[in-house]
């Protein structure tokens, strides 16, 4: 009950970011499949075949780490705005609440981004509008770029809870987002890169509950 | 009833020490008669936005000077004056307010038998307003 | 229940090398409505929320409802009601929003809260936002300071707290909301066992609502007693001499004192009535005067730094 009331305390932000998500995937994707169909008839006569959604894949990049950094600057906010003391002084664990947020996340990447992302894959695989229809491979590597986003969330949220006074310190978190990033372009495969994925969410993830727990607010 | 009992928060007089002058003047003017009743501590406490400790202070002091009395569940009532022990502290206190009213008419330029002829008749004045207050309530 | 709701031991925190609180002792029984004052900077806020388990102490500790504050169980945080420094909540909620998120955290019903648990009585909330003039569809962040405050109120008396904390309540309030917020104390004061712990600038507030004065200077706890006992304590006596004044003053709980001419104003703390007419009689005094002072007086003569100048006064005109 109270990790919904938690939740609901984010629906605003869930929902408003979601909504950005839609807009973005779904309306540029649009056009970027329909101009990959028109490749598509182009390049067959010249004999290359490269994914038909090749051209969705930096715009899910960018719409993840978009909607991932939104989502993390809500830790910069609360210390600005001087909200903190109002969350945290509640009837549930400091963990709790850090969970509720990290959920909020998730739930906003899944739902959102990933809903947007398997409907553009489904109108994608729609018979008769490629001639090569994209593989599930494809499917999966657009998931890898979404935990992009998340990757994005803990490294905007470590940033924004960080109690440095350097600021090359206090950002430390994005600038680690930031190498993961380039680390997983230049992984030679899949699984490689969901290593690089999974740290760049785990290791942040760690230090975040770490700070979260024990700093002064 | 508790209308006429008004505090000035942030003087230099103690708020229940207030409470306790409002109530005696009042009933040394006659508003108040022998066994009506006080406002409840809580009612005043909330009308005069002041902690209800503040309150009771004042009625105890009120009872301990023989003004009013306590009857448990009940509440407070106005006593009577025939009941009222010696209070040598505020008649103590009586006596030096005396003696400034004495230094203000001397400072004036005013007589002894001045002062006293002034003094007699507000007196007279004052116990006639009263005699009139009791008409209208009894 | 445990006998006294706040307990503090030798509480401390430095910022770098300058202590913001300084090894403050506590002890406040239930019931007791604290008066929590200090010039600005004395480290209030800081105190608070060591109390509240925000901060970590440098050294030492302290306890809220028998808990250790760097270990506030969710069950002890309910029974808290804390309004921080500022009243600053959710911007993009409305306040019916808040309201849901805030009682989502309590029982339901104050009547099936069992005891010791608070419940929320959502009765009294909307009956002080609409006594306020507000309602449930507006954001937060179209209020004012002044309306945000009673939002503020009303979440933290809702559920009947058993130890509120109010960090400067009324900072920046006009008088009319600052008395909505002495009223709704009053209220609560009435609630067995309920015990208050306030901070505030205006000590007429104080005077009116609060048993006890906590006064803190420096981070150091200078004062910790009844109201009462403040305000007996903290004299302002004026001294008139005929002939010379004594160099050195010695008398019993003098604070500072100011000279001018022949005249020896002297602040004294805890001085008997008597030994100050003997000093007098002693020093050849030629008449002295106990000056009437208000608390806010007291205050500010308690909490002055020794050796103070008068504030300087514009030279006149020729």
């Amino acid at each position: 009950m109270k990790f919904l009331a938690l939740l609901r305390g984010q629906l605003g932000g869930i929902i408003g970011t979601g909504i950005g998500q839609i807009i973005l995937i779904l309306g540029c994707g649009y056009f970027a499949v329909t101009a990959a169909t028109q490749f598509e008839r182009f390049s067959e006569n010249f004999g290359s075949a490269s994914s038909p959604l090749s051209g969705v894949g930096p715009l899910l990049i960018f719409a993840s780490i978009l909607c991932g950094s939104i989502l993390g600057l809500q830790f910069w906010l609360m210390s600005y705005r001087r909200t903190w003391h109002f969350l945290l002084h509640r009837s549930v664990s400091r963990v709790t609440i850090l969970l509720s947020m990290i959920t909020a996340a998730v739930l906003t990447l899944v739902v959102f981004t990933g809903g947007c992302w398997t409907l553009l894959f489904l109108y994608a695989s729609l018979p008769g509008l490629f001639v090569l229809p994209p593989t599930l491979q494809v499917y999966f590597e657009g998931w890898l770029f979404i935990s992009l986003g998340l990757v994005f969330f803990m490294g905007v949220a470590l940033s924004g809870i960080s109690t440095a006074k350097f600021y090359t310190t206090k950002l430390f978190g994005i600038i680690f987002a930031g190498i993961i990033l380039i680390v997983t372009f230049m992984s030679l495969d899949i699984f490689r890169a969901s290593i690089v994925i999974a740290a760049g969410i785990l290791i942040p993830a760690v230090q975040l509950f770490s700070v979260f727990l024990n700093r002064d607010f | 009833m508790a209308l006429w009992i008004q505090i000035t928060p942030g003087s230099d007089e103690p708020i229940y020490l207030q409470i306790v002058e409002q109530v005696g003047e009042t009933i040394a003017k006659g508003q108040l008669a022998v066994g009506d009743k006080l406002p409840a501590v809580r009612k005043l406490a909330s009308e005069l936005v002041i902690n209800p400790n503040t309150v009771a202070r004042a009625y105890t002091i009120l009872e301990q000077t023989g003004l009013v009395t306590t009857k448990t569940g009940s509440g407070t009532f106005v006593a009577n004056p025939a009941l009222r022990s010696k209070d040598t502290v505020g008649i103590n206190m009586l006596a030096d307010r005396m003696d400034s009213l004495i230094v203000r008419g001397l400072n004036l330029g005013l007589e002894s038998q001045d002062i006293i002829a002034m003094f007699k008749d507000r007196l007279e004045k004052f116990i006639k307003t009263r005699q009139g207050g009791r008409r209208k309530n009894g | 229940m445990a006998e006294y709701v706040l307990e503090a031991q030798g509480l401390t925190k430095f910022y770098g090398s300058k202590p913001a609180v300084d090894h403050i002792d506590l002890k406040i029984p239930r019931g007791c409505v604290c008066g929590f004052v200090g010039r600005n900077g004395a480290g209030k806020t800081t105190a608070i929320k060591l109390m509240l388990g925000f901060l970590k102490p440098t050294a030492g500790s302290s306890r809220l409802l028998g808990c250790d504050s760097q270990n506030l169980t969710p069950a002890i945080r309910q029974r808290i009601g804390y309004a921080a420094e500022g009243h600053h909540l959710f911007r993009d909620a409305t306040i019916g929003n808040l309201a849901g998120f805030h009682s989502a955290f309590f029982h339901k019903q104050l009547a099936s809260a069992k005891q010791g648990e608070a419940g929320w009585d959502g009765k009294l909330f909307w009956d002080m936002i609409e006594y306020f003039g507000l309602s449930k569809k507006q954001k937060i962040k179209k209020l004012s300071n002044g309306q945000r405050a009673q939002v503020s109120l009303a979440l933290t008396l809702a559920p009947n707290p058993e130890l509120l904390i109010m960090d400067d309540p009324t900072l920046g309030l006009d008088a009319a909301i600052r008395r909505q917020f002495l009223e709704g104390m009053i209220e609560l004061i009435m609630h067995q066992g309920r015990t208050i712990l306030f901070s505030s600038h205006i000590l007429g507030d104080i005077d009116r609502v609060a048993d006890r004065i906590i006064v803190l200077d420096k981070g150091v706890i200078r004062a910790n007693c009844t109201i009462e006992q403040f305000r007996t304590a903290v004299k302002k006596v004026r001294f008139v001499f005929g002939q010379s004044m004594p160099e050195t003053v010695d008398i019993e709980g003098l604070l500072h004192s100011r000279r001018a001419d022949k005249e020896l104003e002297m602040v004294l703390v805890g001085t008997a009535d008597e030994k100050i007419a003997e000093w007098a009689k002693s020093a050849g005094v030629e008449e002295y005067q106990i000056i009437k002072q208000n608390l806010e007086d007291q205050f500010i003569e308690y909490t002055a730094p020794i050796g103070q100048i008068r504030p300087f006064a514009w030279e006149a005109k020729q």
